[in-house]
């Protein structure tokens, strides 16, 4: 009995080593996936409802080659998140540079993931903390939420269609905190205007940021 | 007849230097803003989205001759009053001080004539300042700093407006603010007939409408009834053609006070003029 609560108490111990070693499996073998691919290039539609910001729906197209060298091509001025885009690929490309870890499994939109936090071995990068929700069949994120020291949480939903053998999504959903801005109406030259518009239309101007990227008619190398 | 009186009128302007001075005053202020957004204009442009910039990624040029448009139109369309008072406020008073609205008045023509004609040259003349500005400022812009898609800055937050939706709101924009000018113009042109020096209606136009601008900002409940008339409210209503999506309600309204202060200016020149005693 004594023999048999060591060897219990000996294995509750080594858990969280082999569930970082598994954890950690699981986040190189879905790197692997996206570093299958070379570059690629696709269309973007890129669809923005971010408080303060106004602005109409932006086509263009996407250029990425690994391992984080993203470009945008678009006749329009385009937003983006700052990070959360290809900058979360190179940090994971190096394998002695995080630790990760199993949190538990959660179901997204049907589909069973597992959720790994991953910590940056170097504590004085920006990224501080990263949560990936991964389907580990498909070996693919789903979800992932990256904790900057910048610029606050990036939280990104991921659709995948006809290149998730690629790891190439079809729909990203970004939503994220951004700073508001008091502009002065002497600036404006707005000095008669009394109503804010974004009131006036029922939309909370706390609300988080939002933009969804379509991408469609990959071209993968 | 009229025509000839409208043609007389214009030529008299075109005679006066000071009728250049608006033009060239245009053309230095849109080249020192050029010049300084040309070498600074990046810094002036984070100081707004600096917040955003924090988190968000804009691809592509801010920085371009749209945006330069505007920011020139909205620093300028403030002070362009000025300038176009200088003439418009000279064209009666100007007459009489040089003595030679007597003989003018003796000439085969009504004296509503007269002043429709005078009218007419000051609304001709309102409309070269516009069109000057314009040219200035979107022609110039754009060809030294291209096109683009237009970043407007709003008291409430920015809009980002597709490069192929802005030409149409410029010039609908510039209309607008071509109709607050003419209110500026009739003012002036009204306060003229009621003085026999030039720099009176001129001094009492710049008043006028500081006053009102006051009255206007102040955010006090004791001005909110009278407010939404006061023409200085709708000045720049221009702006509102920048906005998405574009609040025409409030346009029209603000067209039809500006129209209806020119009638009104109008028509108090006209009852004026026609029972002045022109003794010079």
């Amino acid at each position: 009995m004594r023999f048999l609560l060591l060897g219990s108490l000996l294995l509750w111990s080594l858990a969280p080593v082999f569930g970082q070693d598994n954890a950690e499996q699981l986040v190189r073998s879905v790197y692997a996936k996206m570093r299958s691919v070379k570059s690629y290039e696709a269309d973007m539609r890129i669809d923005a409802d971010i408080p303060m910001l106004r602005m109409q729906k932006v086509e263009g197209k996407l250029l990425f080659k690994q391992p984080d060298k993203l470009d945008i091509k678009s006749k329009s001025l385009a937003v983006l998140p700052k990070q959360g885009f290809a900058d979360f690929g190179k940090f994971i490309s190096d394998t002695s540079s995080f630790t990760a870890v199993f949190s538990g499994e959660e179901k997204l939109g049907g589909v069973l993931t597992r959720m790994v936090q991953v910590l940056p071995a170097n504590s004085k990068g920006d990224l501080i903390l990263a949560k990936l929700w991964i389907d580990p069949l498909r070996k693919l994120v789903m979800r992932s939420e990256l904790t900057y020291r910048s610029s606050g949480t990036v939280l990104v939903d991921y659709t995948y269609g006809s290149q998730q053998q690629y790891a190439l999504p079809d729909q990203l959903r970004f939503t994220m905190d951004v700073r508001n801005m008091k502009i002065p109406k002497a600036m404006t030259a707005d000095l008669h205007k009394k109503r804010d518009q974004e009131a006036d239309k029922g939309k909370d101007p706390n609300r988080p940021a939002v933009i969804l990227v379509k991408l469609s008619n990959y071209k993968v190398n | 007849m009229f025509l000839q009186a409208v043609y007389t009128e214009f030529i008299k302007i075109a005679a006066k230097p000071r009728s250049y001075l608006g033009l060239a005053a245009i053309t230095v202020l849109v080249g020192v803003i050029l010049f300084a957004m040309k070498i600074d204009g990046l810094t002036y442009i984070s100081f707004i989205t600096a917040g955003l910039e924090e988190s968000l990624l804009f691809e592509g040029d801010i920085l371009n001759g749209n945006l330069m448009a505007f920011i020139i139109l909205q620093m300028l369309i403030i002070h362009i009053p000025l300038l176009v008072a200088l003439v418009t406020g000279d064209l009666i008073s100007g007459e009489a001080a040089m003595g030679s609205l007597r003989m003018l008045a003796t000439r085969p023509v009504t004296r509503s004539q007269i002043l429709m004609g005078k009218f007419t040259a000051g609304a001709l003349y309102t409309l070269l300042i516009v069109l000057w500005l314009g040219l200035m400022a979107l022609g110039a812009s754009n060809l030294l700093f291209g096109p683009g898609d237009l970043m407007v800055l709003n008291s409430d937050g920015l809009v980002v407006l597709q490069q192929g939706d802005v030409l149409w709101r410029y010039l609908s924009g510039f209309g607008v603010a071509y109709l607050a000018l003419l209110t500026i113009a009739t003012l002036s042109i009204t306060l003229s007939c009621f003085s026999d020096n030039s720099i009176g209606p001129i001094v009492t136009t710049m008043a006028v409408i500081i006053l009102f601008t006051i009255i206007g900002t102040l955010d006090v409940p004791v001005f909110d009834a009278i407010r939404p008339y006061l023409f200085t409210t709708h000045m720049a209503a221009w702006r509102s053609f920048f906005e998405d999506p574009v609040p025409y309600d409030a346009i029209v309204e603000s067209a039809i006070i500006l129209l209806a202060h020119i009638g009104v200016f109008l028509s108090i020149a006209l009852y004026h003029f026609n029972r002045k005693d022109i003794l010079s």
